[in-house]
């Protein structure tokens, strides 16, 4: 991990989400979504439940169709699909799921979803698994991510199940870290957590971020998020309600209100 | 007070030398070759209360067949999590698609496919029909390509949705083989085997019972060596980091995608691979019988495997063979070819053992607490040992497997006192003692009681104090 880049560097557009649909059956879940995230930036998403926050990581990993909409990355197309309504193209210049995660866009699902049963090490080196010939690596890998959980260091062989639901946290970031990821998006990481683990929780993923990582950050917790990230969307009902610096937004009144609970 | 065979005892748990009565559950058939054994296990054999090394050759056969069947199911069912009710699916094709490979299809006067020539070759004494062999690799692969089809398609099912189909499409092949296919699959005859894998020696003098002997230990041989060819396969693959990646896959699928895993590829791989190596048994299986009829697709073939591994533990390869191995071996001893009256209670002995398995041990016998798993071992491979004394007009048998006495009586009508009992069988007295019971695992208070009043059972967990 290297220290935060230059302010040239964090110029270049790493992932653009360009009119972005997704509808579950008749359920339209995200209705014609554009948002850009620039090369080592600090993003939140922000919104009430059901608005289409965990649907838009799932279709920027690849987990979702698209009804219609392109995702690129680096200028290289992650997911696009041209849709019409007679002739449905999908997935042609799309990329696997895999294939997805090899770029570096690594996804850190909602509520954790660690493998139970399987040890922590186990866990985090399925999180590296694209990363398959190089073991060695791994394992040096593993060692810079415990760095920055040194609580796991002393459990490594202990089943995840049998961790409390902050480790499981602290377990689901390391794995995600595993991967190398260029740009993280977390969903949720503060989900059903005591408010000192969640501060512990922001802190750790702005540490990550100083490091150099790209984050877009999904929260409920919209007074956390707003305070750790640099940007953030509010997306409500499927679409992009507003965006802007997280400093402006949090002296908004419609956003003190409606997420934070002032008036 | 410990006495001094309990120090020994425990000596013995505690260095795991159970592995030690493992392998004389296996060489227990070829006793009667043993010089200073031979004569008395043989008188033992031939007054009924012990099972002749034939009857013991075909049970490690079939257990050894099952276990490789057992072990491709736990890769499939037991790693990637995708419950397969129906395995025997590939059992039986396994089976009926080696027979027809090897032999030839006729239907009519057609003659479709011509059938492989005799290969015959000798590998250390051993002289077998290579050709048959090749066959069941050959329908093992062919049967694979055709799981890499039905595989692609079904597995898109998620959970009960894909146990069901596994449920119905051995149920299909049946209908298929004895009333569709009927021409060329034999119907409910089945095929017939008519070039044996085993072969007799050029220049070999043997003859009938002896000839059948021979033949059947070489059987084992062969057997054995594709069981541990196979299971060994299986288990460097489960060992590894595809076996690690099915796991995943079993415990979470979009986690496992989220980590760039590939879902559909590995489940379609490893159920190609699981197919494979259970049509390897079923091509055995049909050898073993000497016909493939459409009993091997029959439900009881696939829950048969389901319960033994989840007695042994699922998702550990170990747990499948051991569970399996010993499970087979035991019932095989003490209900079918014991009492063969008491073959309709095999599977409610089954259900039981499963509902007991289930509430107490949900994941096993491999991974239960360490004590209760060695004494259940110990107890199930102490059930197997005899000791026998010829005094030439007197036989003294000791065993803690009551089976054969209880068989005597049980085939003879008549009822007896079962811990010792004083026979005659041709001309000769037998005086045949039990010195335990095979329950293999009491409780520390149970053993005590026990203890007290029968001589020789050993307490497998716990020690016991004798009142000074
Ligand atoms: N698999 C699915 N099938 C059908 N509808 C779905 C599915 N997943 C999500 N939806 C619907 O899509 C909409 C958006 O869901 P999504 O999970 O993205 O919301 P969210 O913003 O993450 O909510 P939360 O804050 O509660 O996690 C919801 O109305 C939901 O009911
Ligand atoms: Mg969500």
């Amino acid at each position: 991990m290297s220290s935060r880049p230059t302010s040239v560097w964090r110029q270049i557009t790493l992932l653009r989400v360009n009119d972005l649909s997704v509808h579950y059956g008749r359920a339209i879940a995200l209705a014609s979504v554009t948002l850009e995230i620039k090369s080592g930036e600090f993003i939140a998403v922000i919104g009430p439940n059901g608005a289409g926050k965990s649907t838009l990581l799932r279709a920027i990993s690849g987990l979702v169709e698209l009804e219609r909409g392109t995702i690129t990355y680096n200028d290289e197309i992650l997911v696009e699909t041209t849709n019409s309504r007679y002739r449905k193209i999908r997935k042609d210049r799309s990329l696997m799921p895999n294939e997805i995660v090899q770029r570096g866009v690594i996804h850190c699902p909602e509520r954790r979803r660690l493998f139970p049963k399987l040890t922590l090490e186990e866990n985090l080196m399925l999180g590296a698994y694209v990363y398959k010939e190089e073991t060695e690596e791994n394992y040096k890998r593993m060692e810079e991510v415990l760095r920055l959980f040194p609580a796991l260091r002393e459990r490594m062989h202990e089943e995840a199940g049998n961790f409390s639901g902050g480790q499981q946290q602290m377990i689901a970031i390391a794995r995600s870290l595993m991967g190398r990821p260029k740009i993280l998006m977390l969903d949720e990481p503060s989900m059903g957590l005591a408010p000192t683990i969640r501060i512990e929780i922001m802190e750790k993923i702005k540490e990550i971020s100083q490091q150099g990582t790209t984050i877009l950050l999904i929260e409920q917790d919209a007074m956390l998020a707003l305070k750790a990230a640099e940007r953030a969307y509010i997306l409500e009902d499927g679409t992009i309600d507003r965006e802007g610096r997280c400093s402006d937004l949090l002296n908004n009144e419609y956003i003190l209100e409606t997420y934070i609970g002032l008036t | 007070m410990k006495l001094d065979w309990e120090y020994y005892w425990d000596e013995v748990k505690k260095r795991k030398f159970f592995i030690f009565g493992f392998f004389l559950v296996v060489l227990l058939p070829t006793m009667d070759t043993w010089i200073f054994l031979g004569p008395s296990v043989r008188t033992a054999q031939s007054v009924g209360i012990m099972p002749d090394s034939v009857t013991t050759s075909i049970i490690i056969q079939k257990a050894a067949i099952l276990v490789i069947f057992a072990v491709s199911w736990d890769l499939l069912s037991g790693y990637s999590g995708q419950i397969s009710f129906g395995h025997a699916l590939f059992l039986g094709m396994g089976g009926y698609l080696a027979v027809m490979i090897r032999e030839g299809l006729m239907i009519g006067d057609q003659e479709v496919f011509p059938g492989m020539e005799e290969q015959l070759v000798d590998i250390g004494g051993i002289y077998f029909d290579l050709s048959v062999i090749e066959a069941i690799i050959l329908a093992s692969a062919l049967i694979a390509v055709f799981a890499l089809v039905t595989g692609t398609i079904i597995l898109r099912l998620k959970g009960p949705y894909f146990a069901l189909v596994t449920l119905v499409l051995p149920l299909i092949a049946q209908i298929l083989v004895t009333k569709i296919w009927g021409d060329f699959t034999g119907g409910d005859g089945g095929l017939q085997i008519t070039s044996q894998l085993i072969q007799k020696p050029p220049g070999s003098t043997l003859e009938g019972l002896d000839l059948f002997k021979l033949q059947i230990e070489q059987m084992t041989t062969v057997i054995l060596t594709f069981a541990i060819v196979c299971v060994a396969i299986m288990y460097l693959l489960a060992r590894s980091r595809y076996g690690l990646v099915l796991k995943a896959i079993r415990e979470d699928e979009q986690a496992a995608s989220s980590s760039g895993i590939n879902v559909s590829l590995y489940k379609v791989s490893v159920f190609v691979i699981s197919s494979f190596f259970a049509s390897v048994a079923g091509g055995l299986l049909a050898q073993v019988f000497g016909s493939s009829t459409s009993a091997l697709f029959e439900s009881e073939r696939s829950f048969e495997i389901i319960i033994f591994s989840i007695l042994g533990g699922i998702g550990t390869i170990l747990g499948a063979i051991i569970g399996t191995f010993v499970l087979f071996f035991a019932l095989s001893y003490y209900i079918k070819d014991g009492f063969v009256d008491l073959q309709t209670i095999e599977v409610l002995i089954f259900g039981l053992l499963l509902i007991i398995i289930i509430r107490y041990q949900p994941r096993g016998l491999i991974n239960a607490d360490p004590q209760l798993r060695n004494s259940l071992f110990f107890g199930v491979i102490f059930s197997f040992l005899m000791a026998f004394y010829d005094t030439g007009n007197m036989i003294i048998a000791s065993t803690w497997n009551p089976a054969p006495i209880l068989q005597k009586y049980l085939g003879q009508g008549e009822r007896g006192f079962f811990g010792m009992d004083l026979f005659k069988v041709q001309g000769r007295m037998v005086l045949y003692f039990i010195v335990g019971t095979v329950i293999g695992y009491y409780g520390p208070e149970l053993a005590q009681k026990i203890r007290l009043r029968l001589w020789g059972v050993w307490p497998s967990l716990g020690t016991f104090d004798p009142p000074k």
